[in-house]
């Protein structure tokens, strides 16, 4: 899969690539970006690829992106890490308790 | 309060090998040798120096903006440290893997995971928390993807979006 970047809003978008639709993957798009409404919350899109707008992106590596891990929020960039408090979704939304400190 | 949200993603990893070479279906495993964080609150921590020649969409080639362009409009700013390079350098240490098909769960023995019901056998939902090192930061995401509907979870599992990692 790719990473792209695109701006305003900031969004980060992972695609399948035809290399994975050529072994039968489907071409998909998870799409992240801040909620405007509260800063440690995210908004996550799971959209067929061909309804991610890339216009105005940029690829943010060359090399194909394995997948995704997580999500974290760092205050003032600085540790401890934080878990991130929800994420929206058009789906709905369901609260995730905050302010756990992540300890690796 | 300023705070940055990351997005983790796996970079690079190779395939180690098969667990179950006699089945059919594959249960292979990947070392992770690198990762990266991604910020979505601010271009502060952007790097593009792994990326070089890689700013091209091919499906937007005619529409985007050139990288040096896009370089010019990013702050500058290069003096702090990317707040999450001590996670990046554990989790790109090689002591990480993941399984490379979706199906199986790398963090439970056979025994447990040939018991479940067959009903919960594929969930990506259903592991064994005390050897997911990511299940702190991987959670939102999974109750992300139990709030959408059977078919669109099945093809979010099928892409392999969502990875759990186990040391």
């Amino acid at each position: 899969m790719h990473l792209y970047l695109g701006h305003n809003p900031r969004t980060l978008y992972l695609l399948t690539d035809t290399r994975e639709q050529r072994l039968g993957n489907l071409h998909r798009a998870l799409i992240f970006r801040a909620a405007e409404a509260n800063a440690s919350q995210v908004v996550v899109e799971f959209l067929p690829g061909d309804e991610a707008n890339l216009t105005g992106t940029v690829r943010l590596t060359h090399r194909n992106v394995k997948g995704c891990l997580g999500l974290i929020s760092v205050e003032n960039g600085a540790y401890p890490y934080r878990r991130i408090a929800g994420v929206y979704t058009h789906h709905g939304f369901r609260h995730i308790p905050c302010g756990d400190h992540y300890g690796y | 309060m300023d705070l940055d949200i990351f997005l983790a993603v796996i970079i690079t990893a190779t395939e180690v090998g098969n667990t179950r070479p006699s089945q059919s279906l594959l249960e292979r495993v990947a070392r992770i040798h690198e990762v990266q964080f991604y910020c979505l609150t601010s271009s502060l921590w952007d790097d593009f120096s792994s990326s070089q020649d890689s700013l091209v969409n091919p499906e937007n080639i005619d529409t985007m903006p050139s990288r040096d362009a896009y370089l010019q409009t990013l702050n500058s700013n290069a003096v702090f440290e990317h707040p999450c390079v001590p996670l990046t350098k554990i989790l790109s240490s090689g002591s990480f893997y993941y399984a490379l098909e979706p199906q199986w769960d790398l963090s439970t023995r056979l025994a447990v995971r040939l018991s479940r019901d067959s009903s919960i056998q594929n969930d990506i939902g259903v592991f064994d928390e005390r050897f997911v090192w990511n299940e702190y930061i991987i959670r939102s995401l999974l109750d992300f993807r139990e709030k959408l509907d059977p078919l669109e979870r099945q093809d979010l599992d099928q892409c392999q979006f969502i990875v759990r990692h186990v040391a």
